[in-house]
């Protein structure tokens, strides 16, 4: 009778899902991964510090026909400052709170069960 | 007309973006294990990632050209799409549904329609969503490839291919965590470009009262098109949405963002990617926040284009009010920024793509795939069937993409296709979570009859018989009919059939659902007040309420 609920199919195949991931997570392999894995605030800080540091560049050489384009303001300059000191943000908090395995980890194991 | 000179700088800038983008994609595939890994990111977000995630998967083309044109065509009004639609919803879905979502572990968001109703609700969902999901990918596709012709004068072919190809390689090795990384990523690139191009557009029009006096000068705006409110009484529309203010806070807000906001399973999976309940709820308040502030650099550039461009409204070619955004690139963005920005347009389109391949993998490979084709397969089948849906996905969305080069408002077609499912689906949903009553049958009858009176509405208008005002307008009313033909079915259905019984829908509806969090009980860092859903909504709410008084004066 279970097999022609198609409601308790559906909750099987979500259990079945659980289980595959539940298993994984209690391997060795899964923390050492988690831990090796990269932190996008680096990446994010990273990128935005690259693109601020060029643009800010720009913008100490730039012609006054540049800044013409752009309103009469040195758009370079200010955008580049603004992301240099967005990238300095996340690098920061990278430096702050650096990111732990057991952030990747505690996924609630007590989570309510549907059944 | 509008090509850039754009200098070796500027192809750097795009060329590192995609560097990295694709780092993020190898990085992301040694973390995938698992189906859950794949399709869910293992849900092991923090909160912070999948809030920003969440919005930036709605930041494509539709948005960032759609709004902005919105902007240029109807004025301040355009904000509504923001503060009365896109926020309160996240507060909603954040504070009421995420718990039956999350708790449920469903997979998607068709899933719980299959646990709460029955197979044929379930299957008539899945396939519309994702047969919607993917034509949306092509268009985000398209429109791309149109921005990027109109600035760098690439063949519509190279960008579609380079681009989707891009998302295809990130998708197939990271699946999930690398779409979702990859969106918070784009979505600091986007603003990089466009909150400098509306402050240099700002200072071109003589600042916040410069544009305000060309906006009430310029002929097809006016001064009411600098209020959001002013204008929409019922009888007596004149400001330019064209929409009185009923449509406007039902059609709209009630239930078209409702309907978007809450159900879509492009935006709720990145919420179940998120590590547990608590960061679920938190991910669309999150969101909220930069939400908020998104109109001031999409529809305010939209203003600035429409009293900087000269003849910008075209109803075909580069002036068409779709290019608002990128000609005030062209025209303002000196080399350097201009990089900046075109990498950000660039990312948003991608990542639109990219948002609903992710939905539309995990759509085909557990709604469709597991739940009537093949279903007890291991787990890492799945992963390997989630892996060619995505290919397969992306190879349709690349032919709907060229489908739509054909076709001058297919772009139009396809946004009224998505509303037609969209509208009624937040009736169902309502039903479904806080009526335990409702049938398995009337899930089915209810959405049926709600997507047809949309397309009864939308088709009425369009071939002349009903006058509803602007298009705009017609699609409010459209979707204030989805929904009530959707909610009078769904509870005559459940009035003649017979409901399940509650131990069924435990976990699925109000009052057989346990809401709070056990994390947050057990883990004091959980516990702070600015932690709560119901402080981080108020707080939203409030700061809509309080945008919206500085725009009544």
């Amino acid at each position: 009778m279970a097999d022609s609920d198609p409601q308790s199919e559906a909750r099987t195949q979500i259990a079945e899902t659980e289980k595959a991931e539940a298993e994984e997570v209690e391997t060795e392999d899964r923390a050492a991964r988690a831990a090796g894995l990269f932190d996008l605030r680096m990446i994010i800080g990273g990128l935005l510090s690259l693109y601020g540091a060029v643009l800010f560049l720009m913008g100490l050489f730039a012609s006054s026909a540049i800044r013409s384009k752009a309103a009469g303001i040195n758009i370079n300059l200010w955008a580049g400052l603004a992301l240099l000191i967005a990238g300095a943000f996340f690098l920061t908090w990278v430096l702050l709170r650096p990111l732990r395995a057991a952030d990747l980890q505690d996924a609630d194991p007590d989570r309510p069960n549907v059944e | 007309m509008f090509r850039v000179h754009a200098g070796a700088v500027d192809y750097a800038i795009l060329a590192v973006y995609f560097l990295v983008v694709l780092g993020i994609g190898f990085a992301a595939r040694r973390y995938v294990r698992t189906g859950l890994d794949f399709f869910l990111s293992g849900r092991s977000m923090p909160a912070w990632i999948t809030g920003l995630a969440f919005i930036a998967a709605n930041l494509g083309a539709l948005e960032i050209l759609g709004l902005a044109a919105n902007g240029a065509k109807y004025g301040i009004a355009t904000v509504h799409f923001y503060w009365i639609g896109a926020v309160p919803a996240m507060v909603f879905l954040g504070i009421v549904m995420m718990p039956f979502y999350y708790n449920s572990k469903v997979r998607s968001v068709p899933e719980y329609l299959r646990l709460r109703f029955n197979d044929p609700t379930h299957v008539l969902n899945s396939l519309s969503f994702a047969v919607a999901t993917v034509l949306i990918a092509g268009v985000n596709l398209f429109a791309m490839a149109l921005v990027i012709r109109l600035l760098l004068g690439w063949p519509l072919a190279l960008s579609i291919v380079l681009a989707a190809g891009i998302v295809l390689i990130y998708i197939t090795l990271g699946g999930l965590s690398s779409a979702i990384y990859n969106e918070v990523l784009q979505f600091f690139v986007i603003m990089a470009g466009l909150v400098p191009l509306t402050l240099v557009g700002l200072k071109a029009v003589g600042g916040w009262s410069g544009l305000q006096d060309k906006i009430s000068a310029a002929k097809g705006l006016g001064p009411l098109a600098l209020h959001p409110w002013q204008g929409t009484g019922v009888g007596g529309v004149t400001n330019p949405i064209g929409a009185n203010w009923i449509s406007i806070v039902f059609g709209l807000g009630f239930v078209l963002s409702f309907g978007y906001w809450t159900t879509n399973f492009a935006e709720v999976q990145r919420a179940l990617a998120a590590k547990n309940l608590s960061a679920a709820r938190r991910t669309p308040l999150i969101g909220a926040f930069p939400k908020l502030l998104i109109p001031f650099v999409v529809v305010i550039p939209g203003l600035i284009a429409a009293v900087t461009v000269q003849g910008i409204g075209a109803k075909t070619g580069d002036l068409q009010f779709n290019n608002a955004i990128p000609i005030l690139i062209s025209k303002y963005l000196p080399t350097g920024m201009l990089g900046i920005a075109i990498t950000g347009l660039l990312a948003a389109f991608m990542a639109g793509v990219a948002a609903n391949v992710t939905a539309f993998n995990t759509v085909v490979s557990y709604d469709l795939w597991q739940a009537y084709v093949r279903k007890h397969e291991p787990d890492q089948y799945y992963v390997r069937f989630g892996r060619i849906a995505t290919v397969v996905g992306v190879v349709i969305a690349i032919g709907t993409a060229f489908i739509a080069a054909g076709y001058n408002s297919m772009m139009d077609y396809i946004q009224a296709l998505f509303s037609f499912f969209n509208a009624p689906l937040f009736a169902t949903f309502i039903i479904a979570m806080f009526w335990r009553r409702a049938t398995p049958w009337a899930g089915f009858w209810g959405l049926a009859a709600g997507t047809l009176a949309a397309v009864a509405v939308h088709f009425l208008h369009s071939r002349g018989p009903l006058d509803l005002g602007s298009p705009l307008s017609a699609d409010f009313w459209g979707a204030v009919a989805a929904f009530v033909v959707d909610a009078v079915v769904t509870v005559g259905v459940s009035l003649a059939t017979k409901p399940k019984p509650d131990n069924e829908l435990s976990g699925l509806v109000w009052g057989l659902t346990k809401t709070e969090d056990v994390t947050a009980e057990r883990d004091p860092a959980e516990r702070v007040w600015w932690r709560r859903p119901a402080v981080l909504g108020a707080i939203a709410l409030a700061i809509t309420a309080l945008l919206y008084l500085v725009f009544l004066f």
